[in-house]
Formats: C-alpha cells, sequence, structure tokens
C-alpha cells in the first residue's frame, strides 16, 4: 500500500497511508500540485500539527477513511449535535486543550468530517448553559465591567430561555 | 476521579473527566502540554495563552462553525461571556442563518430594506410578533363577526350577532368605553365597523331583521369623542356592501335595484355624516356612481384606497370624464328583497355574497359571450389543488413576484405622506365648521369594491378611480308643482299614443351609457370574502376561495365549488396587478351558499387572517413567511392590529369571544404571565402544542344579556 511520510512540527515522521492522508483536502491539494508520486521519500512538512494532535488525527482519519466525501452545508438541513457516532464521541473523550487543538488542525488541514465532529462537541458543551457556566466550562476570564456586563446582559435577554 | 458527584462545579468536573480520559489512554497522555495545563489551573489565573482561555481567541471562522449548530439563546449567552465573544456573537451571518432556518425564508431573499441587521429581525420575529394572549372578552353573548381599531389605536370596536357594538379601550387590561343595543334600531345583528380618520365618528353597519333572505342593511354613525351618541342612519343594501368613510366627515353607503332578470344596478352614495341641515335645500346625501351587474352579481365590500400618485394623471384624465348617468332607472327595481336558496346560517359573518335572484330556473342558459372570454390569466395563476384531511402545512408563505420587494421597501418609506392624513393630532383640523370637508381638494382615491361577471358570488374586485367628487351645496328644488303637473299631462297623452320603450336591460351594450363605468376589473377565479389595504394604501390584500381550475360557469345561481383552503392575493394599487399570493394559507369549509366573510387586517409589518378551522394566522409582510396561529373554539372571523403597535392582534370568533394577543415583550413590560401563547411556525423548535381544550367560559360576566 502506498504511503507518504508526514513530518509534525516537532520532527516526528508519521508514515502514511496515501488514501488516509488524502482525507485532508490540504494534504491532498499538496500532494496533486507537487506532482508527488508513491514511493517518493519527500517528506510533507506540517508545520501547524504537533506530534499527538497529529497522532490523534490520523487515528480519526483511519477509522473514517471508507467514509463517504462529506457534502458542502445545505442551509436547509437541519443541524444537529445530537448525531455523532459513538466512536467519534469516544474518541473526543479527551482534555479541553487536546479538543481546541483538534479543531485547529482539522481546520488547518481541511477534513470537514473531523472539523464537523469537534464543532458540535464544542457546541454541545455550550448548549444550554448560563453565560458564568460556559465561562467556567471554557475557563473564560470575564473581561466587562461590571457596567458592560449588565449592558450586554440587558441587551441579550430578549430571547427566552429554551 | 469517575466518581464526581452532581455537585461539584462544571469545570472542575469536565476536568475530572479529562483526568480520567487521560488514564484510560495511552496516546492522549503526551499531547498539549500547553492547554491541558492550564485547564488544570484554577479560573483566575488560567490561561498560559495570552491572558485569557484559548478558546476565547478561537478563529472567528471556527466560532462562527461552532455557533451555527446551536441555537439563539446559546449565542446570546456566550456573547455575555467575554468582549471578544460579544463581537462574533453578532456576526451577522450567524443570524442570517439562524433567521432563515428557523422561519424557513428563501435565501435568495435579501434582508428587509431598512432593517438594521438579520440579528435585529431574527429579534422581531421571536420577541415582537403578538404571541401571548394577554385578554380575553366575554361580554358579546353570540358570535363576534368584526373588530376594527381608531387610527390613534386608542380604542377597537366590535360587531356581534348580539346585536351590540362595543366600543372597548385598548390600553391593558381592556375594558369598556360604550356599546349600543342595535336590536332597538331592528337591527338582527352588527357586522362591520370602521373609525373616521379624525377618530371622532364610528360607522357601524348591520342587517335588519326582515324576511329570513332580506339582504337590506343600514349604516348607523356615532359620535365617540363626547359621548356614544347615535348621528345618523342611512339604508344600505345589500348589507355586505358595508360601507366606508368616504373622508373624515363623509361616508359611502349603497343601493341595489333591480332592472331585470338577474340584472341589477347598485347605486353608491356620498352621505354626510351631520345630517342636521338649517335648510331642506341643503343635500345630505350625493348620488356617486351607478354600476351595472350582471348575472345576479353585484357590488359589495366597497372600500377608498388614497392613491396619491393618481394626482398626475388624474389632471389630464379630468377632461375625458363623462357625467354620471342620470337615468332614472332605479325606479324600475323591485322593492321585494330576493332571497337565497340557503337555509339557516348558523356560524359566523353575514354571506360574504347573497344571491341576488331567486326566480329562475336553474336549467336556464345564460349567454355565453358574456361568460367567456373573461381574464383567463386568473385561472393559469390559481393552481387549483384540493388538499384532503390534515397533513397540509398551513403555514404556507407569500409568494411575491421579484419586484415587489424592492417596491414595499419604497412604499415602506412613503408611508408617512400626508395624503393619509395619519399623522395628524386628534381633532386639530378645525378649520372647516363641523361636518364639512374639503371634498374638491381631497387626494385621489381608488373605490375598491368586489363584485362578479359570471355568478353572485364574488369573484372580482373591481376598481373606479375617484376623479373628482361633486356634492351639491343646494338641491336644485326643480319645477314647480305646476310645471309638474303640465309635464305629466304631457306624459300621458305621449303614452297614449305610443307604449314606452323599456330599454333591454339584459343588453349592457345598449344601456351601458347609462352607467358608470369600472376602470378595472381583477378576477381572482374564486370566491372573494375578504379584503384589506396595506397602511399606506399601496396594497391590497385578499382572501380567496378558489375555484377548481378551468371551471366553466353555466348557470350563474350554481357558481362552482370553493376549496376549503383560502388563497391570499396581494395587488399593488399602483399597477393594479397582483404582485404576490399565499396558496392554501388557512382553512374554510363552508359551501359557496353559506360562504361568509372572514376578515384580514394588513399593519406595517405583518398580514392576518381569520380562519375557520378555529384559528388566526399571521406572516410577515416582507418575508411572506407565516408565523403563527391563534387558537379559538370556533371560527375566526375578524382580526384587526392596533395600527399603531403592530404587537398588538385582537381578535375574533364564533366562540363568542374577544382575544388580544400581545408580543412577549409587551407582555413583560406589563407583567403578564406567559401563560397562553399562540403556535408559532418555526423550525428547530418543536411547536407549541396549543393549551389545552379551555372549559366554556360561563358567560356570567357578560354586561347586557
Amino acid at each position: 500500500m502506498p504511503t507518504i511520510k508526514l513530518q509534525s512540527s516537532d520532527g516526528e515522521i508519521f508514515d502514511t497511508d496515501v488514501q488516509i492522508a488524502k482525507c485532508s483536502g490540504t494534504i491532498k491539494t499538496m500532494l496533486e500540485d507537487l506532482g508527488m508520486d508513491e514511493g517518493d521519500d519527500e517528506v510533507v512538512p506540517l508545520p501547524n500539527v504537533n506530534s499527538a494532535i497529529l497522532r490523534k488525527v490520523l487515528q480519526w482519519a483511519t477509522f473514517h477513511k471508507d467514509d463517504p466525501i462529506p457534502v458542502e452545508d445545505d442551509d436547509s438541513k437541519e443541524k444537529r449535535t445530537d448525531d455523532i457516532s459513538s466512536w467519534d464521541a469516544d474518541f473526543l473523550k479527551v482534555d479541553q486543550g487536546t479538543l481546541f487543538e483538534l479543531i485547529l488542525a482539522a481546520n488547518y488541514l481541511d477534513i470537514k468530517g473531523l472539523l464537523d465532529v469537534t464543532c458540535k462537541t464544542v457546541a454541545n458543551m455550550i448548549k444550554g448553559k448560563t453565560p458564568e457556566e460556559i465561562r467556567k466550562t471554557f475557563n473564560i476570564k470575564n473581561d466587562f465591567t461590571p457596567a458592560e456586563e449588565e449592558q450586554v446582559r440587558k441587551e441579550n435577554e430578549w430571547c427566552e430561555e429554551k | 476521579m469517575a466518581e464526581i458527584g452532581d455537585d461539584v462545579p462544571l469545570a472542575d468536573r469536565i476536568r475530572g473527566k479529562t483526568v480520567h480520559q487521560r488514564g484510560a489512554r495511552e496516546s492522549v497522555e503526551s499531547n498539549s502540554s500547553t492547554s491541558s495545563g492550564s485547564s488544570e489551573q484554577d479560573g483566575e489565573d488560567g490561561g498560559t495563552y495570552m491572558d485569557n482561555s484559548p478558546w476565547v481567541f478561537m478563529p472567528e471562522p471556527l466560532f462562527i462553525k461552532i455557533f451555527l449548530q446551536l441555537r439563539a439563546r446559546d449565542v446570546l449567552n456566550a456573547g455575555q461571556c467575554c468582549k471578544r465573544w460579544y463581537k462574533l456573537s453578532k456576526d451577522d451571518y450567524i443570524w442570517r442563518k439562524y433567521f432563515r432556518q428557523e422561519f424557513n425564508v428563501d435565501p435568495s431573499i435579501q434582508l428587509k430594506r431598512g432593517a438594521e441587521s438579520w440579528r435585529a429581525e431574527y429579534r422581531r420575529l421571536t420577541n415582537n410578533v403578538p404571541m401571548v394572549m394577554t385578554d380575553v372578552l366575554t361580554f358579546h353573548s353570540h358570535q363576534v363577526l368584526h373588530v376594527s381599531f381608531s387610527h390613534n389605536g386608542k380604542m377597537f370596536a366590535t360587531c356581534s350577532k348580539d346585536g351590540f357594538v362595543i366600543v372597548w379601550n385598548s390600553a391593558y387590561p381592556t375594558t369598556i368605553r360604550d356599546s349600543y343595543d342595535m336590536r332597538k334600531l331592528s337591527w338582527k345583528y352588527t357586522q362591520f365597523s370602521q373609525f373616521n380618520q379624525s377618530d371622532t365618528l364610528l360607522l357601524v353597519s348591520g342587517v335588519h331583521f326582515g324576511s329570513p333572505h332580506s339582504t337590506s342593511g343600514e349604516i348607523a354613525v356615532f359620535t365617540v369623542q363626547n359621548g356614544f351618541k347615535l348621528k345618523c342612519r342611512v339604508t344600505n343594501r345589500p348589507y355586505d356592501i358595508f360601507g366606508t368613510w368616504f373622508s373624515d366627515q363623509h361616508l359611502l353607503s349603497g343601493d341595489l335595484s333591480w332592472l331585470a332578470h338577474l340584472v341589477s344596478s347598485s347605486i353608491l352614495w356620498l352621505n354626510k355624516a351631520n345630517q342636521e341641515v338649517d335648510s331642506e335645500h341643503t343635500p345630505v346625501r350625493s348620488q356617486m356612481y351607478k354600476f351595472y351587474n350582471r348575472n345576479a352579481s353585484s357590488i359589495r365590500a366597497i372600500m377608498v384606497a388614497n392613491c396619491p400618485w393618481l394626482s398626475d394623471e388624474a389632471e389630464v384624465k379630468k377632461e375625458g370624464e363623462k357625467e354620471k348617468g342620470t337615468s332614472d332607472a332605479e325606479q324600475k327595481s323591485s322593492d321585494d328583497e330576493p332571497g337565497t336558496s340557503s337555509g339557516d346560517r348558523r356560524a359566523g359573518n353575514p354571506l360574504s355574497h347573497y344571491q341576488m335572484s331567486q326566480d329562475v330556473d336553474s336549467d336556464e342558459e345564460q349567454d355565453e359571450g358574456v361568460d367567456d372570454g373573461q381574464d383567463p390569466r386568473a385561472a393559469e395563476d390559481v393552481p387549483y389543488q384540493l388538499l384532503v384531511g390534515d397533513q397540509v402545512d398551513y403555514a404556507s408563505p407569500i409568494q411575491y413576484l421579484q419586484e415587489f420587494r424592492q417596491e414595499y421597501e419604497e412604499s415602506y418609506y412613503e408611508s408617512s405622506d400626508d395624503c393619509l392624513e395619519d399623522d395628524e393630532d386628534d381633532g386639530d383640523d378645525e378649520e372647516l365648521s363641523e361636518g364639512e370637508d374639503d371634498l374638491e381638494n381631497m387626494c385621489p382615491k381608488y373605490l375598491i369594491f368586489s363584485t362578479g361577471s359570471k355568478t353572485y358570488t364574488p369573484h372580482q374586485i373591481g376598481f373606479k378611480r375617484i376623479t373628482s367628487v361633486n356634492f351639491p351645496r343646494r338641491i336644485d328644488p326643480g319645477p314647480s308643482l305646476r310645471e309638474r303637473i303640465a309635464l305629466r299631462d304631457r306624459q300621458r297623452e305621449l303614452q297614449n299614443e305610443e307604449p314606452p320603450m323599456e330599454p333591454n336591460w339584459a343588453n349592457y351594450e345598449a344601456v351601458a351609457g347609462r352607467f358608470d363605468k369600472v376602470d378595472k376589473l381583477i378576477d381572482l377565479h374564486g370566491h372573494i370574502i375578504g379584503m384589506g389595504l396595506s397602511p399606506d394604501h399601496r396594497y391590497l390584500y385578499v382572501n380567496s376561495r378558489p375555484w377548481p381550475k378551468n371551471c366553466v360557469i353555466r348557470n350563474p345561481l350554481d357558481p362552482p365549488a370553493i376549496a376549503q383552503e383560502i388563497d391570499i392575493h396581494v395587488i399593488d394599487l399602483m399597477t393594479l396587478k397582483k404582485v404576490g399570493k399565499m396558496l392554501r394559507a388557512h382553512k374554510a369549509y363552508t359551501p359557496n351558499t353559506e360562504c361568509f366573510f372572514i376578515f384580514l387586517d394588513v399593519c406595517d409589518n405583518y398580514v392576518a387572517s381569520g380562519a375557520e378551522d378555529m384559528h388566526a394566522y399571521l406572516w410577515d409582510r416582507y418575508y411572506g413567511v407565516c408565523l403563527a396561529k391563534y387558537q379559538h373554539a370556533d371560527v375566526v372571523n375578524s382580526v384587526a392590529f392596533n395600527p399603531r403597535d403592530n404587537e398588538m392582534l385582537v381578535t375574533t370568533s364564533d366562540d363568542y369571544e374577544i382575544r388580544i394577543w400581545r408580543s412577549l415583550s409587551k407582555a413583560k413590560k406589563l407583567g403578564i404571565p406567559i401563560v397562553n401563547r399562540a403556535s408559532e411556525f418555526r423550525k428547530q423548535k418543536s411547536n407549541r402544542p396549543p393549551p389545552p381544550p379551555q372549559q366554556q367560559h360561563q358567560h356570567c360576566m357578560r354586561s347586557f344579556v
């Protein structure tokens, strides 16, 4: 099976099945643009992804390599966040730092399926929470002055709790 | 740490989970030292990324992607977390998506010009649409047929089969201001009301007692400012012509006279509201128009629209205008009111028509020449589909032509045109003595009415441009008695020589010169059951129940079956063309013969209408989408927006009740608990179930039983 070499930001080389690597739109374009062939010993550098995250990404891509190509978002389609597969849910039981970096990596590598599922996971962490709960969840420091906070609260109170 | 209790703060719980996971999974262990380190720390000094959590600095596209998965409330909450998220949460791309998705708005429809943002529009449709039932008024002791607001929004009037007209104060909680039992004046019931422009007078029209099939009605005018006093009474036939204010002190009424079999003439009278005149030679009414009615049709549901854009053309056309027909044809009328075949009409409003002739053999074939070739467009415009059962989505949107939305915006800004006399302060215009109007310098107007040409049910909208109004200052006393006797003697002599020629009334061409011409007819190929003008008088909204496609009417007394769905058509009065339609918008079940009026109302932002499925419906005018339906226990006959407060809607029903609906925002301001809500039409939110069927209200509170 043809493989290529991917290099993480911290220098680790990952021998990867081409088919799996091409889950990433970024890598796929790169391979096509550079005319790289299988068997070339060239290394694809991925300066924005460290080895731990790259390992996770490849783990995800390996599991999902036979998925159908995701279609573009349809506006009329109802958005759901409760359709995360159990494998993905398990896979994403990681600390927030990892989740954050997975989102950035999925975005950088242009892996739509992974980006969707990570964003949904974050969305689920926000859903139904009060501002204070959201701050706690994501460790966000409140940088409003009390007056500003009150103003924003007033401005945003129009939509009822659901 | 897996055994963390429920009382542990969320952040800790997540951290606990994280640690647990990390223990379980080798592969995760070595990753992301920086951020996982930060999450282990306490909130205050957490964050090795700059001075806040890395999530705060998430790239905008990712933030948007995450928030597209959420709902408005979550985004608003997130926006309260920190400054950056606040800024991102106002991204209108997110709100446009929310708006289009939740309200099912076609992506080709742009933001309404003048609207601040998609977020503001989302907010309006969420918070400012009448949605909460704030009052239930049970003082009518019978079906409530109509509601109308004063122009200043301070009061509204209701008409009912109990014979009363009631004027209410609109401020919460609603109270009775005045009422009058029209049965004292031999009225069977009241059916329609309208305040004059200065809100000093109320026109009430109703149905007389009489034979069961009588079409005789009457208009009464009341003062509303200094005591509720009867000011004048005017006959009105057929009753469903309703009558309307022509100007602040003049009203239009109708009369009908029969000319021949299936042929009649509708005369419209301009009446002074103040009929106390000093001299018998001072006229209180003047004939305005006389129209020819064929095939048992007649003019009904008259209304007047101020059309300032007509003024330019009017100058040119004035010369060509013919003087009115002067024939005395109305004397030919048979005074007996023809009846209908239908039996007891139990439900709701008066019929939206009245079959005008009864003495006709049903197999009598009518002149096909009259029927055919009349606006075949209409049939194509209205695809007719019989939908059975309840699987229909009633929340169908208004489909507008493309140009409508641009035009709509323009007219939106012109709506304060002074021709509408809308923004004048009450009682400010005292230049003319009471009961006088400057009729000659009026803004150009259209007279609008429903009529027909093929059958007795109204299926066309007629437009007549009112170019000049001639209200004589003095009645010409005419010839003296002596002169008249001499004249009659001469006529008798002539008559003895040859009998008078009876015109052939059935042949319109032969008698056309005796009648006023209708400028424009729009055929809706269906039964018109309600009409309403937009506040700027630019658009006419019409409720109609379509006929089957390609149906042919052979007998004018046998109109086609009508659909169970009500279509709404939108007509631009500037072009007199249909610019929008909303098919199968809401429901009606009664057949042709018993079909009654279902009134609709139009305000700046919304259109609402009653329906026979025990609900009223509301649509956004610009986006066209149906937003809410309002529950009643029986047919909803009429709806009205407060013209000064689009967040207040009144609905009246055959369940004897008047219900008042206010927006969430208003209800909150008034401190009204949000208990009874209308059903929202919204995606991503399960429609609220209608409130449990209410106990029939004890009408013990009723004041006049």
